[in-house]
């Protein structure tokens, strides 16, 4: 197994929901995938907290595949999408889904890993791609 | 998305404080053809560089037209996303995002504005 490249993020979450607070939900707008912005849309808008963890979350996510990809390719917010735990099967781990815009070149993308860690203010992610070819 | 990100992540105080402006927007009479609905490229410029100046973390200092976000301005990837934002919010317009992506410097940004007929 080759690697293309490794890729971490650390958000602090305050600046996510200082971000949220100020400039509305733009920012989810922004850097959420089509399937990810439906998910956001169904979170209760009282769970303010859950609203930043999820945006933070998909921040630091899309952030380290970034730097994963890069300068193979370059994905852009919305071709990126995040599967967490809790949505389907439980036994399972997190994915992140590339789903790159027509006329990309990504036949080198291959496999992707993730991992997520949370402690207090900070999120942690590290995406791991595999090499094709 | 920016891939170099900078800026120390020092304080979890909030970052940025809309504070006034700290040059008064400069209305130059010289007429300039923008395509922006009749603002010349005088007033995009000041009123681009008062956006800028309303984040905290921006050294009024080191603020010209050629500075980049990242390299100059010490912003990371979250900060130049809140820019582009500040940017719409300013000009009442929403930048599709392959165009939002690709604004990482002061000029970049003025230049969009000059080019966007709904822009006013």
């Amino acid at each position: 197994m080759a690697i293309l490249g490794v890729g971490v993020d650390i958000v602090h979450i305050p600046r996510i929901a200082a971000l949220l607070q100020r400039r509305g939900s733009r920012l989810a707008s922004r850097i959420l995938s089509r399937e990810e912005l439906s998910q956001w849309e169904s979170l209760p808008p009282s769970d303010v907290s859950r609203q930043v963890r999820f945006l933070a979350v998909r921040w630091g996510i899309k952030e380290a595949a970034y730097k994963a990809m890069y300068p193979t390719v370059r994905p852009t917010w919305k071709e990126l999408a995040y599967r967490g735990l809790s949505e389907g099967n439980a036994c399972t781990k997190p994915a992140l889904v590339y789903h790159p815009v027509a006329g990309t070149d990504n036949s080198r993308i291959g496999p992707i890993h993730l991992s997520v860690s949370h402690d207090g203010e900070y999120v942690f992610a590290s995406v791991t791609i595999e090499i094709l070819g | 998305m920016s891939f170099i990100r900078l800026a120390a992540r020092a304080s979890a105080l909030p970052r940025f404080a809309w504070t006034a402006p700290r040059v008064q927007r400069q209305l130059v009479q010289r007429a300039a053809f923008s395509a922006a609905a009749g603002l010349s490229r005088d007033v995009i410029q000041s009123r681009v560089l008062d956006v800028l100046k309303g984040f905290e973390k921006v050294d009024p200092a080191k603020l010209t037209l050629s500075a980049s976000f990242s390299n100059d301005l010490g912003l990371d990837s979250l900060d130049a996303v809140e820019v582009v934002m500040a940017v719409e919010e300013e000009f009442a317009i929403e930048i599709p995002d392959a165009e939002a992506d690709e604004i990482q410097t002061v000029q970049q940004a003025i230049d969009y504005i000059a080019k966007t007929p709904e822009a006013h």
